[in-house]
């Protein structure tokens, strides 16, 4: 630590640092091999993925691995959700080595046309093909470009007293669920729901998306065409925000954490979320887990319930990681098998495996498992995992909702998502704007529409190449 | 005296204001650091914690490596503060004393460093640094953390320098100084109170920094406090107020103290003296 | 640079005003050490070589991007010419960023001025327990921003916010429950945090200039018959005006390129309602990864703050000679 000296020392130590850097890597782009050719194999591994938990896990994979495959070495780093674009992007500009990492849902088909992703056909084919789950792979052009880790399915929390208290049976369409938020809502200080929008990537969709579905429609269509712009996806919306209108003002520019400490704290009768607020629900309030139970969201006349919001994570290989075999194969471990069971089980019913030889192992012992969450609250993480197959996210799986017909979700990342999304989300903006400056639902539609046009033209014109895969 | 003291009402009412709209914030971290989780979250909120309890600190330190954190912001910002005070000292008196062509204009090349967003240098300073291989180490922060901040010490600095008088000075070079033996006894024992809020900014600015360490740092033992912070934050399945609350201050203590510790030299007067 | 060599020509001109001391000290005199010229340069050499590296280097870099398409991976570099630039100012949502950065800076800048000198005065009014009072009204300064943003969430999230619940039985309006998440108020709750934080900077450069006030100055103002006012209108406010201007100068730069708390606290939103000029820039640059258009956007705002830096120095060589 050059601080610990004198600062004058400091510098020249710097200097000397900095010069010997430079001529030692002007050697090693000489020779044209990575900087630990020689001695050892280095496989960098990046994560978000900062729970306690899930990091002893990864800490107990890697070293499995690593005895399993000497003079390879896995290296862990830790960067935060928060600003993951502008890190992944800087490193890749600096030309450091990322190795395995997760990109972000909505750049990894720009990614992976641009080159910036390694193919990994043929580590899927060994996992088995028929093993994924419908619509979790990302392919384009016959080619793989990542390995899903993680499938959740955002479902409906309910207060089972406050229902029972009203007389109100737990709702199974819209209908019953707008009677219900509306009845229970400003009782004792409580809300009627605990749902919201914001800036945060893909939060508004999280929420919107079930209503866009279950009106027949999705955002986009299989070819990149618009579909956000049917009468019926307007119903969808006005279904949307009437219902938001039961939650307070707060909610309306917000973030998870927010939303869940809501529910969590006994503040709001209704949540829809992912199945992470059931384990925090359980661990920091178990009074109100007790009298809590999990529902499809009922959001809309098509499949009523039986289509929702579900997010997936994947990893990737960076295209020009210095040890290919090697990344691949720690990916592989790390992502199947008993390991992706044990995954899976660091926050169950959040991180659903989209591995359906692993899912399965998951369900059949729910019954089983003596661990503390899946006894009390197994029904609950049973319900997500049958939801799992058919939740969806519109910038994943362009197409799968088209005109009243849903033949299982498509896998089919959506190329400019990541315009199409960038803060503020055009859907995000719609919510916010009529539910916080009044503004009429259609305008405030229409331009949303036009904003999701804007995007997906701007990005065909800067890659002419593009087909989508039908 | 009494009188006075009545006349002074509104000033002590003022001051009063002042300092409750600046404290009450950071009396509730400490507050909500102190309870439990369901006293947090219970409504409608207690002020002081019903019963207190350090829990929130033991699961602080348990999941997350706030020591590390803790030493390695100070190792950054001790570094940081020390290189900019000295090259800014020096370059300062520099500005102020000598003509000699072609450097005056350094003052104002040194707003450029301010000009671009750091939103924006993210990305060439994140090649620089890893031209030089120093990613991922903690001596980069330092330096870069020295140029950033250098411009605002050498403002700083220069406008104490341009404050002092030049006749002790040139008396000390008539009693035999070299031109740099007078800088050192009688012009920096001057510019203490300069020095000193140029230190205790540089010191803050460095420790509270986000953007780039988040950006230049990968290893997890290496990370800083703000990092460790939004880390914490990241984990949501213990996003629990009192362990962020908790956290906080952990980050804000350490500063706190050592402006204590140097206030009454900042405001203290310390090289008034000098200058009559 | 044109605007540089402007600026510098203006600064030499301050310099002149106070003759060298060198000239003054009979030359033989003086035991040399090195000669003059080259203490000077070897004194600023380092700092002139890291302003280079991280701060020259950078912004030639963003100029010269600004007239590219740039791609993230491969760095490629496709010329468009001023093409970046008419694109910004036809994009109704960069235009939107602006006026939002000039209100923020504005309103920021003016109310640390005021309330920093306010303040400032204030604990050096000679109240009892005045040391302590320093040392607490100072303390926001030191709590970082992911801290300070922190905190205000907690104090306002409307779940369990004690600000919120207190606004709300003191039966204010309930948008004022959680103003971060209200595009009418969202702007001004920023302001009113980030002068939360940054008013105890000013107050810190003001109240270290006031120690060296010379108390002949006071007395011989009064004698002349100033009253409290008087004092503070021809005396101290002219022996501060040096510090406070380049504090208002390095804030003007700071608020503009501000992104911790306003990207903290309402991450731009509700709706685009405050997003400033440094958080378009990094959408433009990481979401949108037009690193180009980032940079054309980012050289605008570096030639107006050059602008108002020139202001700010004319202010500062005014203020300083009105003192010699």
């Amino acid at each position: 630590m050059p601080s610990a000296h004198p600062p004058r020392r400091a510098l020249l130590r710097f200097g000397a640092a900095a010069s010997a850097a430079v001529s030692g890597s002007a050697l090693l782009t000489a020779c044209g091999s990575g900087p630990d050719s020689g001695s050892g194999k280095v496989v960098p591994f990046y994560t978000t993925e900062s729970d306690p938990k899930s990091l002893a896990f990864y800490r107990s994979v890697i070293r499995e691995f690593e005895r399993e495959h000497p003079g390879v070495t896995v290296k862990l780093t830790l960067y935060s959700d928060e600003n993951q674009l502008q890190y992944l992007q800087s490193a890749m500009q600096t030309g450091t080595d990322i190795g395995v990492f997760a990109p972000p849902a909505s750049n990894i088909l720009d990614w992976a046309v641009k080159g910036y992703l390694l193919p990994l056909t043929g580590m899927i084919e060994e996992v088995g093909e028929d093993d994924f789950l419908p619509g979790s792979r990302i392919t384009y052009r016959g080619e793989d470009y990542a390995m899903p880790f993680q499938a959740n399915a955002s479902v409906l929390y309910y207060r089972k007293d406050l229902l029972d208290r009203a007389g109100i049976a737990p709702p199974e369409t819209y209908e019953q669920f707008l009677g219900a938020v509306r009845e229970l809502h400003g009782q004792g200080g409580i809300d009627g729901i605990s749902s919201g929008a914001g800036n945060t990537p893909g939060m508004t969709t999280q929420f919107l998306a079930p209503y866009v579905y279950q009106s027949g429609w999705d955002y986009y269509g299989a070819d990149g065409r618009v579909l956000f712009g049917e009468d019926e996806v307007l119903d969808g919306v006005k279904r949307h925000v009437a219902i938001m209108r039961y939650g307070r003002k707060g909610m309306f520019n917000t973030n998870y954490p927010d939303l869940m400490n809501t529910y969590i704290s006994g503040r709001a009768a209704f949540a829809t979320m992912a199945g992470r607020l059931g384990v925090n629900l359980a661990a920091q309030n178990p009074k109100v887990a007790e009298v809590t139970g999990v529902l499809p969201v009922p959001a809309g006349p098509f499949r009523t319930g039986r289509l929702a919001y579900g997010g997936k994570n994947q990893y990737s290989v960076f295209a020009r990681t210095a040890h290919r075999r090697e990344a691949t194969a720690f990916l592989k471990a790390l992502t199947t098998g008993t390991n992706a069971l044990k995954f899976a089980l660091t926050v169950p019913g959040h991180l659903v495996p989209p591995l359906k030889s692993v899912k399965d192992r998951l369900r059949a012992g729910i019954g089983e498992s003596d661990d503390p969450y899946l006894v009390r609250h197994g029904d609950w993480v049973r319900t997500i995992l049958d939801l799992v197959p058919d939740a969806m996210s519109p910038d994943m799986a362009m197409g799968s909702v088209v005109n009243g017909r849903y033949a299982g979700r498509q896998a089919r990342p959506c190329p400019w998502a990541g315009k199409a999304w960038a803060p503020p989300p055009a859907d995000a903006v719609m919510v916010q704007s009529i539910l916080l400056r009044g503004e009429d639902p259609e305008r405030a539609w229409r331009r949303a529409v036009d904003q999701l046009e804007w995007a997906g033209r701007d990005w065909r014109a800067a890659n002419p190449k593009w087909r989508a895969d039908a | 005296m009494r009188l006075r003291n009545f006349r002074r009402a509104p000033l002590y009412l003022c001051l009063a204001l002042v300092v409750a709209v600046a404290d009450l914030p950071l009396l509730w971290i400490v507050l909500t650091a102190l309870k439990p989780d369901a006293e947090i979250i219970a409504y409608p909120p207690s002020f002081w914690p019903g019963e207190l309890t350090f829990d929130n600190f033991r699961t602080l330190f348990e999941i997350s490596q706030f020591s590390a954190y803790l030493r390695n912001s100070l190792l950054v910002s001790v570094g940081a503060t020390a290189l900019t005070v000295l090259l800014g000292v020096c370059a300062a008196y520099a500005l102020v004393r000598f003509r000699i062509p072609g450097l005056r204009w350094v003052g104002e090349l040194s707003l450029f460093a301010y000009l671009v967003p750091p939103i924006l240098v993210l990305v060439p300073v994140a090649q620089v640094v890893a031209r030089f291989g120093l990613a991922n180490n903690l001596g980069a922060l330092v330096v870069l953390y020295t140029a950033t901040l250098l411009p605002f010490a050498l403002w700083t600095l220069r406008s104490y320098f341009h404050g002092l008088t030049v006749e002790l000075e040139e008396a000390a070079m008539v009693d035999g100084c070299t031109r740099f033996g007078a800088f050192v006894r009688v012009v920096l024992p001057q510019a203490v109170p300069g020095v000193i809020a140029t230190s205790v900014f540089t010191f803050n600015a460095a420790w509270s920094e986000y953007l780039f360490a988040s950006t230049l740092l990968a290893d997890p033992e290496k990370f800083t406090v703000s990092q460790g912070l939004s880390l914490l934050m990241d984990q949501t399945s213990v996003y629990s107020w009192g362990v962020l609350m908790a956290a906080a201050l952990v980050i804000v203590t350490p500063v706190l103290v050592l402006f204590v510790l140097v206030q009454k030299f900042l405001v203290g007067g310390v090289g008034q003296g000098a200058v009559k | 640079m044109t605007s540089s060599e402007v600026t510098s020509r203006e600064v030499t001109a301050t310099t002149q005003v106070r003759p060298p001391a060198r000239k003054s000290v009979p030359a033989k005199k003086v035991r040399r050490g090195f000669s003059d010229r080259a203490l000077g340069t070897l004194m600023l050499l380092p700092a002139l070589l890291l302003l280079l590296v991280f701060a020259v280097y950078p912004f030639l870099a963003s100029v010269f991007d600004s007239f590219f398409r740039i791609d993230f991976l491969t760095r490629e570099h496709t010329f468009l010419g001023p093409d970046n630039y008419r694109r910004l100012w036809e994009d109704p949502a960069v235009r939107g960023a602006f006026g939002r950065s000039v209100l923020w800076v504005a309103a920021n800048v003016v109310i640390q001025a005021v309330l920093g000198v306010a303040v400032a005065l204030l604990l050096n009014a000679g109240l009892r327990g005045q040391s302590l009072a320093r040392g607490l009204v100072l303390f926001p300064y030191v709590v970082p921003a992911v801290v300070a943003a922190l905190v205000f969430r907690f104090l306002f999230n409307d779940t369990s916010g004690v600000a919120g619940y207190a606004l709300r039985e003191l039966g204010l309006s309930e948008s004022l429950a959680n103003p971060f998440a209200d595009p009418a108020t969202v702007l001004g709750a920023l302001v009113a945090v980030n002068c939360w934080k940054y008013v105890p900077f000013v107050v810190i450069v003001v109240l270290a200039r006031l120690q060296t006030l010379p108390g002949e100055l006071k007395e011989a103002a009064s004698l002349d018959g100033a009253g409290r006012f008087g004092i503070f209108r021809h005396v101290t406010l002219p022996w501060i005006a040096p510090a406070l201007i380049v504090a208002m100068l390095m804030r003007t730069i700071w608020t503009a390129y501000d992104f911790d708390l306003p990207y903290l606290l309402a991450a731009g939103g509700p709706m685009d309602s405050s997003t400033t000029v440094p958080l378009a820039i990094r959408k433009l640059a990481f979401a949108d990864q037009d690193l180009g258009l980032a940079s054309a956007l980012a050289v605008c705002v570096a030639i107006l703050l050059v602008a108002g830096a020139r202001l700010y120095l004319r202010a500062y060589r005014s203020s300083e000679s009105a003192l010699s």
